[in-house]
């Protein structure tokens, strides 16, 4: 069973019957010429992006509790 | 603090999303779609994990409004946090796949309407936890709850609407040959998932005891 | 039914009051007896208005906790305090007799008429009763503020600096108010800048300072000196938290024959016991008409709801028009959707004024420490805003209809009954984010950012069920799939909203 999800959508880029010309790229609907690859590529960007961007805030966050721990401690006298 | 207990599920889920290409590539091309389709190994385990985010959030508002436990309001802020996260790469790769196979970067179909108005609903939640100032917990515990109790109605009246999106029964029947990289990426996500959840409750707590900490300091 | 005489002892032990990182309250711990008079010192910020809210059980105690006589939790002691803030929680546009007359039905007094009339004499304006209370001078909102709270025949009474803004007639007629509450036997805890004023009055006087009790002082002629003195020289360690002397009453005999109703012998309605699932559902009904009735007269009187709703709604239309109609006609659609945002940006504006006018005049803390159902508060403000959105709509529509040329009412009842979802998910949703945020920072931007992606199925289904309806041939099968959506959506969320509403609003 081959998951075919694009059926039930408008699919405009549906595999085209057997060739029976040459159709010159400059002819072709602009959604056929658009290449996948370099959307690929950039999806998978995106999510090494959103997770990277998070944990490094996330990392910020511990950082300045971190230090606002610090902080507090230096202000208690000491023993507590 | 971070590293110390959560570096190694972190990078255990980041190798896993590293080493998914390989068999993402390995993978056979669906037939219609092509290369395109391979998003769908990273676009499906995001929103999946934010479903995940979505009900612990909710389950675990409902508990802070009935046993206003602060461990329950911790896990709940922190599980928003991450539905936005995840909501995110959803609603960034879904439009770059639609971009190729349907022809537009968006659609109004109800999957993709029902994702953004949740993505929206937890968007407020953070927004209200952020400026609600001191005493927000229960209120934000409150949309938790009214969040939950949306999503099938949202998807019920979308639904209706429209449909182009492909079925989630896709899933279900999915190729032999697309399954370990789906499920493999599909773990990683989890894994990811849930490293950053528990890391950022951690972080909630850590927040709560140091504000105890200040006033226990003015005690003195 | 409880024993008159449980409610005889009012105490803070050790408690501590949290906001975020500041310590408002730090380990206060002094009590109460039945016919006495607490007076609470301190510079503003000490935390006097906190204590009192915590003794209210209008705020939560971090740590500690507040005890009532009888071991009664703070919930069935609600109902039995009276509290007046620097606000007397009035409503301005209502009349003093009025005010009065609706915070007596509130709790349940047994006759109201009789009851009011003898509040109005206490006041000493009898002569003003028809009159809007937002005309009367500051001292003469105060005598009725005063007894507003004590409508209800409170064993507590809690005044939150009573004196500010009275003249000397006034202050007067108060501190003989005061002590003859202490004579019926009530525990009577008062803020105030002025020692002196009440030196005579006071059984006992705390001072706070920073939060925490600065001096213990025992009542008598020398009170006014000694306040004085740990003003000076504030947080004095010897006064410790630790201490708990109690602030004894005048005589031993009036402790123990303390009557049960402070003011009267009008007692209230039997509220403590345990009604039948009949008698609480028209107890709510009645609660619930109660405050709705209130709101349409509120605004019958200033009718600024109605008018700003409405400028809005139509001003919203004209940008509509503005944006769609090309060749002098709109897409056949449009007013459907105009329409709908029209209602949803009227309604967001309706809702946020409605509860801040409430927390405005402080009736909103008023209306909530009154002993009934919170959830039936909430369903007479929500059943005010259907009614006040169903006056614009009845506008709106027509005017939609003309402008656009939109023939809405082909199949009226569907029309009616997707018009009525809208409105009814649009106000329980809004009613209850509203009613939460009033307290809460930034509150006039986050209501519609919490609201409107919760109501999207509202939009939706109202949107599409109405373009249903302007088709050149009405759709009547796809406007009732709409209107069944909305129905359900409306029993979905009414239902957790009467049932969330008294956790997430409750202060304590």
């Amino acid at each position: 069973m081959q998951a075919t999800p694009p059926t039930a959508a408008p699919a405009p880029s549906a595999a085209p019957p057997a060739q029976d010309e040459f159709v010159p790229i400059s002819q072709l609907p602009a959604d056929d010429k658009l290449p996948a690859a370099p959307l690929l590529i950039t999806a998978y960007a995106v999510v090494w992006i959103v997770l990277a961007v998070y944990v490094w805030t996330l990392w910020r966050r511990f950082l300045r509790a971190e230090q606002d721990l610090k902080s507090l401690g230096s202000r208690l006298p000491p023993g507590r | 603090m971070l590293q110390r207990s959560f570096l190694p599920l972190l990078l255990g889920g980041f190798a896993l999303v590293t080493a998914a290409p390989l068999l993402i590539a390995a993978a056979p091309a669906e037939s219609t779609m092509g290369l395109i389709q391979k998003i769908f190994y990273f676009h499906v385990p995001a929103w999946m994990a934010m479903f995940l985010a979505t009900v612990v959030c909710g389950v675990s508002s409902i508990r802070y409004l009935i046993a206003r436990k602060p461990s329950s309001d911790h896990l709940a802020s922190a599980a928003a946090e991450l539905a936005i996260v995840f909501g995110l790469i959803g609603l960034l790769t879904g439009p770059l796949w639609g971009r190729k196979a349907w022809g537009h970067y968006w659609q109004w179909d109800a999957r993709l309407t029902t994702a953004l108005v949740l993505w929206l609903i937890f968007v407020a939640y953070t927004l209200l936890r952020r400026f609600g100032g001191p005493g927000s917990e229960r209120l934000a515990a409150g949309v938790g709850l009214f969040g939950m109790a949306n999503v099938p109605f949202v998807y019920w009246s979308v639904n209706i609407w429209r449909t182009v999106h492909p079925k989630t029964s896709v899933v279900m029947t999915l190729d032999p040959g697309m399954r370990p990289a789906f499920y493999w990426s599909l773990f990683g996500f989890l894994a990811i998932f849930g490293a950053l959840l528990a890391a950022r409750t951690r972080l909630e707590a850590l927040r709560a005891s140091i504000d105890d900490a200040y006033l226990a300091a003015e005690d003195l | 039914m409880t024993a008159p005489g449980d409610l005889d002892r009012l105490a803070f032990d050790a408690v501590t009051v949290d906001y975020g990182r500041s310590r408002v309250l730090s380990r206060v711990s002094f009590a109460c007896r039945a016919g006495s008079v607490t007076g609470l010192f301190g510079p503003n910020g000490a935390g006097k208005t906190t204590l009192l809210r915590l003794a209210a059980a209008r705020a939560r105690a971090s740590r500690g906790r507040v005890v009532y006589g009888g071991g009664l939790s703070s919930a069935a002691v609600r109902g039995r305090i009276g509290w007046l803030g620097h606000d007397p929680g009035l409503y301005p546009e209502l009349t003093a007799a009025e005010n009065l007359r609706f915070f007596a039905a509130l709790h349940g007094v047994s006759d109201p008429e009789a009851r009011v009339a003898e509040a109005l004499d206490r006041a000493r304006l009898r002569d003003r009763a028809g009159d809007q209370v937002g005309r009367f001078s500051r001292g003469m909102r105060q005598r009725i503020g005063l007894e507003r709270a004590l409508i209800g025949s409170p064993r507590i009474v809690l005044l939150d600096e009573p004196f500010t803004g009275l003249d000397e007639a006034s202050s007067e007629a108060l501190l003989v108010r005061l002590a003859t509450l202490r004579e019926s036997g009530a525990i009577v805890l008062l803020s105030t800048h002025d020692p002196a004023r009440v030196a005579g009055l006071l059984d006992a006087a705390i001072v706070l300072h920073g939060g925490r009790v600065a001096a213990q002082v025992p009542g008598g002629p020398m009170v006014a000196a000694a306040i004085a003195a740990a003003h000076a020289s504030s947080a004095l360690p010897e006064a410790g938290p630790e201490s708990t002397p109690e602030t004894a009453p005048k005589t031993a005999s009036e402790a123990a024959h303390a009557i049960p109703d402070a003011t009267t012998g009008s007692s209230p309605t039997s509220r403590h016991d345990k009604p039948g699932l009949a008698a609480t559902a028209a107890g709510f009904l009645r609660v619930a008409w109660l405050v709705a009735h209130k709101d349409a007269l509120v605004e019958l009187r200033s009718r600024e709801l109605a008018l700003t709703t409405l400028f809005f709604a139509v001003v919203a239309v004209l940008v509509f028009a503005f944006a769609f109609v090309s060749d002098s006609q709109a897409p056949i659609e449009a007013p459907a959707g105009i329409l709908w945002v029209t209602t949803l940006f009227a309604g967001t504006l309706a809702l946020a004024r409605a509860f801040d006018r409430e927390q405005a005049h402080q009736t909103l803390s008023a209306l909530l420490s009154a002993p009934v159902d919170r959830a039936a508060i909430y369903a007479g403000k929500v059943l005010g805003l259907i009614v006040l959105l169903a006056i614009v709509l009845a506008i709106v529509i027509p005017l939609v209809g003309l402008l656009f040329s939109a023939s809405f009412w082909r199949v009226p009842a569907l029309f009616l009954g997707i018009v009525a979802g809208g409105v009814v998910g649009l106000v329980a949703v809004g009613g209850l984010f509203a009613a939460m945020l009033v307290r809460t920072r930034s509150r006039d931007v986050l209501l519609p950012v919490l609201l409107y992606p919760m109501v999207v199925p509202v939009l939706l289904a109202g949107v599409r069920g109405t373009a249903a309806l302007l088709q050149p041939e009405p759709d009547r099968a796809v406007a009732t799939v709409w209107l069944s959506i909305l129905v359900s959506y409306d029993t979905v969320f009414v239902t957790l909203a009467l049932w969330v509403f008294d956790a997430v609003t409750a202060e304590d």
